[in-house]
């Protein structure tokens, strides 16, 4: 195995390998899981995860846990720089790890960043050449593998589609758009919603760039040995999958209306 | 400090925003904004309305609020500089490397943490203060509870949405657009996917799209609460919405401050703003979660508002009459409503049209047509003429 991974398991069964570090959503403190760990699950020296963007009560909770935390966790990957300040308040010991979802797509946002925090993982709206270009001057982590977040809402709603029509709906929810075709899935819990696109992103080509870590997400996605799977990847199996952004440079600056044609 | 925050996509929309009650607008320059298809603002456009705005002391703000990409960030440092040239009174800034690069360089500007940050939480806040962040704009999901406790523990300056249209996401957290449209929505070019219509395989169509967001009934709160700038959404609106928008909110602020808005007041401006917005409106997050009743689940409901017939282009004393470029259809025998900042809105039923040549015409039907109406009462330049909605009186 010649890199570093960074793995969310998901309902798979975890089996420690070379160069592979798990990371453990944290119960309570994460949108958009299949599988949380209470404080009490997770094992000593472990990769904490907590994705929330945080209210009054919920940083409070956070607060709250840290000395437990602290006892169990090793690092700590988050989006809310809410938890930063908490941390930085108590003085703690904990690897700051910021993983602002879509935040994160330059040089000088991740080096400013790192004033502040251990490491980052870039955001996954990057190109292949934008990635290789930070990870040429920083120490960075980057999202390779899994269904890319690609919102996160406060609302629960697969449970207000639900009560509107008045039917049962499981969740998880595929929903496809038409034009398109593409398939969304929807993961809901008290804190809100988390959309995934559901075909696959495989970062394999990120792989050549000098990342420090990498971040494999399986929490939707049924894998037998992650050893395995992970030695298939480094060899480039199974790409057969999307690519995201990494050739697909987004625009934002639309022709003049006469242009349009 | 109360303050009214009007959104103003070009010159123009600034100048009716000021003049009907903002006590500042913020503005997008030809770079760095989030309306990136909106006209915006050039240096030029900035300095007059910089000037405008100060000779009214008022504010002028500019979002510097994408999320840079590395081809993005060139240039930002001498842009920044020529803000603070131009004298604008803050910027609104959601990259991390925008806050630092101001407090590192000591570059003179006063910092606004945009919405598209995500502040929910006093430890937020904070975080972004020691940066010399001094007012943030919290993230529309914010309930009072969180806004007291922020505004209690950090006393930096709190900015809330009061008005317009909502994200299904938490603001910031969606890049939708970017992957089935390939537009940048942290850049500018959201195409609102949020307000399609989706497939299940069994049920019913799936739809997120959120309703707008309206605080007319909790503006008292939202002050107790400790939020000082009361912001409305909506940099591509035009110049009828913003005016009847910014107006509303005005004549409740000021009545609020002196004690005196009536129960009745609040139902007739609240008529009138949902006149003029084109979806149905809700206080959304502010006392807790919103429920299936703050969404739409058939798509995209709008629908279009031509109730803005007429802007006053001058008036003549000693004619008694008023001049009008036409923005809607009106006819003879129509009973229509002026409205303006410096008057008391009033009704009055059309007797008689002229055209510029002065001559006598049955129907306004051409798009920015002049149009001359015989008129007692005075108005002036920036006024404006509607079909007549609802009668105050009946609400009071």
């Amino acid at each position: 195995m010649k890199n570093k991974y960074l793995v969310l398991a998901g309902n798979n069964k975890i089996e420690k390998g070379e160069n592979i570090l798990f990371l453990f959503p944290l119960k309570g403190f994460c949108v958009g899981m299949t599988r949380e760990y209470s404080i009490e699950e997770i094992p000593d020296g472990a990769y904490v995860y907590l994705n929330r963007i945080f209210d009054t009560f919920g940083i409070e909770e956070f607060e709250h846990i840290l000395p437990m935390l602290e006892e169990k966790a090793k690092a700590i990957v988050f989006e809310d720089l809410g938890v930063l300040e908490v941390l930085q308040e108590k003085k703690s010991s904990l690897k700051t790890i910021l993983y602002a979802t879509h935040a994160l797509c330059s040089l000088s946002s991740v080096k400013a960043y790192l004033n502040v925090v251990d490491t980052v993982i870039l955001s996954a709206d990057l190109t292949l050449e934008e990635v290789d270009s930070i990870a040429n001057e920083t120490c960075v982590g980057s999202f390779a593998f899994g269904l890319l977040p690609v919102m996160y809402s406060r609302r629960k709603l697969i449970s207000n589609y639900a009560k509107h029509f008045g039917v049962s709906v499981k969740n998880p929810f595929l929903i496809e758009e038409p034009i398109h075709h593409r398939k969304f899935l929807l993961v809901e819990n008290d804190y809100g919603t988390v959309l995934y696109d559901y075909t696959v992103y495989n970062g394999y080509e990120l792989l050549a760039c000098p990342c420090s870590f990498y971040l494999l997400d399986f929490e939707h996605i049924v894998v037998d040995d992650f050893s395995l799977w992970i030695e298939e990847f480094e060899a480039g199996k199974n790409q057969d999958k999307s690519t995201g952004f990494l050739h697909q440079e987004t625009i934002y600056l639309l022709p003049p209306k006469e242009d349009k044609k | 400090m109360i303050e009214l925050l009007a959104p103003a996509g070009d010159l123009e929309k600034l100048k009716f925003a000021l003049l009907y009650g903002a006590d500042a607008v913020y503005i997008g320059g030809q770079n760095y904004s989030l309306r990136a298809n909106a006209k915006n603002f050039s240096f030029e456009d900035m300095k007059e309305g910089v000037l405008f705005a100060h000779a009214l002391h008022k504010k002028v703000y500019v979002t510097v609020n994408i999320i840079f990409h590395n081809k993005d960030t060139e240039g930002l440092e001498e842009y920044l500089w020529a803000l603070v040239d131009i004298g604008v009174d803050a910027i609104i800034a959601s990259d991390f490397f925008v806050v630092h690069l101001i407090h590192e360089k000591n570059i003179p500007l006063e910092v606004h943490l945009s919405t598209q940050a995500s502040v929910l939480n006093h430890k937020s806040a904070m975080f972004y203060k020691k940066f010399g962040v001094t007012r943030i704009v919290l993230a529309r999901e914010a309930s009072k509870r969180d806004i007291q406790y922020i505004k209690e523990s950090t006393g930096l300056e709190l900015e809330c949405f009061v008005h317009g249209a909502m994200c299904t996401s938490i603001s910031g957290r969606c890049v939708l657009s970017n992957v089935l449209t390939n537009r940048d929505a942290n850049r500018g070019g959201c195409a609102q996917i949020c307000r399609w219509i989706f497939k299940t395989d069994e049920n019913p169509d799936f739809s997120m799209t959120s309703k707008d967001l309206n605080m007319v009934y909790f503006l008292q709160e939202m002050i107790d609460a400790g939020v000082n700038s009361f912001k409305v959404e909506g940099r591509m609106r035009g110049i009828y919405y913003i005016a009847t928008v910014i107006l509303c909110y005005r004549r409740m602020l000021d009545k609020i401050l002196d004690r005196s808005l009536t129960e009745g007041e609040k139902k007739y401006y609240l008529a009138v703003l949902n006149r003029v917005a084109n979806r149905e409106s809700s206080p959304q997050f502010f006392h807790g979660l919103p429920s299936e009743n703050e969404q739409y689940f058939l798509g995209r409901q709008e629908v279009s508002n031509q109730d803005f017939l007429g802007l006053v282009l001058s008036y003549n004393e000693d004619e008694k009459e008023v001049v009008l470029e036409q923005r809607n259809y009106f006819k003879v025998g129509d009973e229509v409503e002026f409205f303006g900042p410096n008057m008391e809105t009033f009704t009055y039923t059309i007797h008689t049209i002229k055209n510029e040549n002065d001559e006598e015409i049955i129907v306004a039907n051409h798009p920015n047509m002049i149009v001359k109406l015989p008129l007692d009462r005075i108005v002036s330049r920036f006024d404006m003429m509607r079909v007549k909605v609802f009668d105050k009186q009946t609400f009071l």
